[in-house]
């Protein structure tokens, strides 16, 4: 079973690890949203795309202090890549200019990585801890330490069922393959359901009344 | 006193099918009640009801109150649940929260909540996990935390869901030694035998959604006829060589 996928190198020691990790939730957040204020503000301005390096360049400073692989950080920003080119593609159908498209890149690119490399370099605890003293309301902490305790096992499961799939299907058929592949994550998302149930009750038990 | 008394409790599927039938039993205050039978006999299903989180028919009290739904969270309050699987109980990040979350529950202030926290997971040896995530401990780890979390709430009644299941020998013996330590009222669902000959001073029997026998652990186990047809065995150091 593997156990850390979000906050897998925050266990790492450097500099920027060391920080409090108030200063680097504040920071990450007072980044995305400057960079998201200005780049909404001044999006015809010609200097903008040397903001965007400049973050961009900043942000590869943080990544060299904190010693995090390059190459795992771009994979995990790649995962959201596929969203943000809907949006672009959704936005592009619905009229917008392809500088607009640009902007939007840029400044998701940016604001992702930027929160890759927070929960990189600190503990997923520690951000809740933040949060909690920052009085964010507890529905959202507890949805936040839900999905990073159960993202694992349900990863785990998938990847169960898939091992158990490779050695029992012999055929060649891609079609075939697509369509068990349908029925094998919609049995994923009822085992999620049952066990969200479980949890449920275990919550309860221990006096959770959703409040 | 009797810590659970349950009269004609029913519990039926949504579909239909009937899980629960006419279900009566009490168990005296500081008696340890083991629950057996096969796979789908109705033992998990017969825990939750006593905790009020299936919605049954009949009456379950528990040291006297009635599970009603209006005051569920109050009886809930005496009970401590360790279920079946720990991944399904372990939901926050890390140890010290997740054993806490139940004491915050109840109220207890945040010297309380410490004090408890750093005694019950002395309790079960794991002292110093207090800043770990469970997920990262292992399975015979995961299962202490999940009792831990239970004693730290001062539990009079405990209920074990399979508690030995998939534990090796040796985390089985230790965890067995743990509960035969705790002064309360418990209920134990298993398929270990053994467990139930050492730590149980009541079995019921059930299959079927029903009681088929009740009694010692030592007439009901020894009873190789009763055993086979409920798809159970007689333990080995019952068993005529």
């Amino acid at each position: 079973m593997r156990h850390a996928f979000i906050d897998k190198y925050a266990y790492r020691d450097s500099p920027v690890h060391r920080l409090n990790p108030a200063l680097k939730v504040a920071f990450t957040l007072g980044f995305i949203l400057t960079l998201l204020i200005l780049s909404g503000q001044f999006h015809d301005q010609a200097w903008l795309p040397w903001l965007y390096w400049g973050c961009f360049g900043f942000l590869l400073i943080i990544i060299f202090l904190s010693g995090l692989p390059p190459l795992a950080l771009t994979r995990k920003v790649a995962v959201i890549l596929p969203f943000i080119l809907a949006i672009i593609l959704l936005n592009l159908l619905a009229g917008s200019a392809p500088a607009q498209a640009g902007h939007l890149i840029a400044r998701s690119l940016l604001s992702i990585l930027a929160l890759v490399i927070l929960v990189s370099t600190t503990r997923f605890h520690e951000i809740l801890q933040v949060l909690a003293l920052w009085r964010v309301p507890r529905v959202i902490r507890l949805t936040l330490s839900f999905m990073y305790r159960y993202f694992f096992l349900l990863i785990d499961e998938a990847e169960k069922m898939a091992r158990a799939f490779r050695v029992r299907y012999q055929g060649n058929s891609n079609w075939e393959k697509l369509k068990l592949m349908s029925v094998i994550t919609g049995i994923l998302f009822i085992r999620s359901y049952e066990r969200a149930e479980r949890v449920y009750h275990a919550m309860v038990m221990r006096g959770y009344t959703g409040e | 006193m009797k810590a659970v008394e349950v009269s004609r409790l029913n519990y039926t599927y949504p579909s239909g099918r009937v899980v629960l039938s006419d279900i009566s039993f009490s168990l005296e205050e500081n008696r340890t009640l083991g629950l057996i039978g096969p796979n789908g006999a109705g033992k998990t299903t017969l825990l939750l009801s006593l905790c009020g989180l299936m919605e049954f028919t009949g009456t379950v009290s528990v040291f006297g109150e009635p599970m009603t739904l209006k005051n569920a969270r109050q009886v809930r309050a005496r009970i401590g649940f360790v279920f079946q699987n720990p991944d399904d109980q372990l939901f926050m990040p890390t140890v010290r929260e997740d054993i806490a979350f139940g004491l915050k529950e109840l109220g207890c202030t945040a010297e309380e909540v410490t004090t408890r926290v750093r005694q019950s997971l002395s309790a079960v040896g794991l002292e110093g996990f207090e800043d770990r995530s469970a997920h990262h401990c292992s399975f015979g780890e995961k299962r202490k935390i999940t009792l831990a979390a239970a004693l730290a709430r001062r539990s009079d009644l405990l209920i074990f869901d399979e508690p030995t299941r998939e534990l090796d020998p040796g985390g089985r013996r230790e965890f067995m030694g743990m509960m035969r330590e705790i002064k309360a009222t418990k209920i134990i669902a298993t398929h270990d035998l053994d467990l139930v000959l050492e730590l149980c001073t009541d079995v019921l029997v059930i299959n079927g959604g029903q009681i088929i026998a009740r009694g010692g652990p030592k007439d009901l186990l020894s009873n190789r006829d009763l055993m086979i047809s409920n798809r159970l065995e007689v333990p080995y150091r019952l068993r005529d060589t």
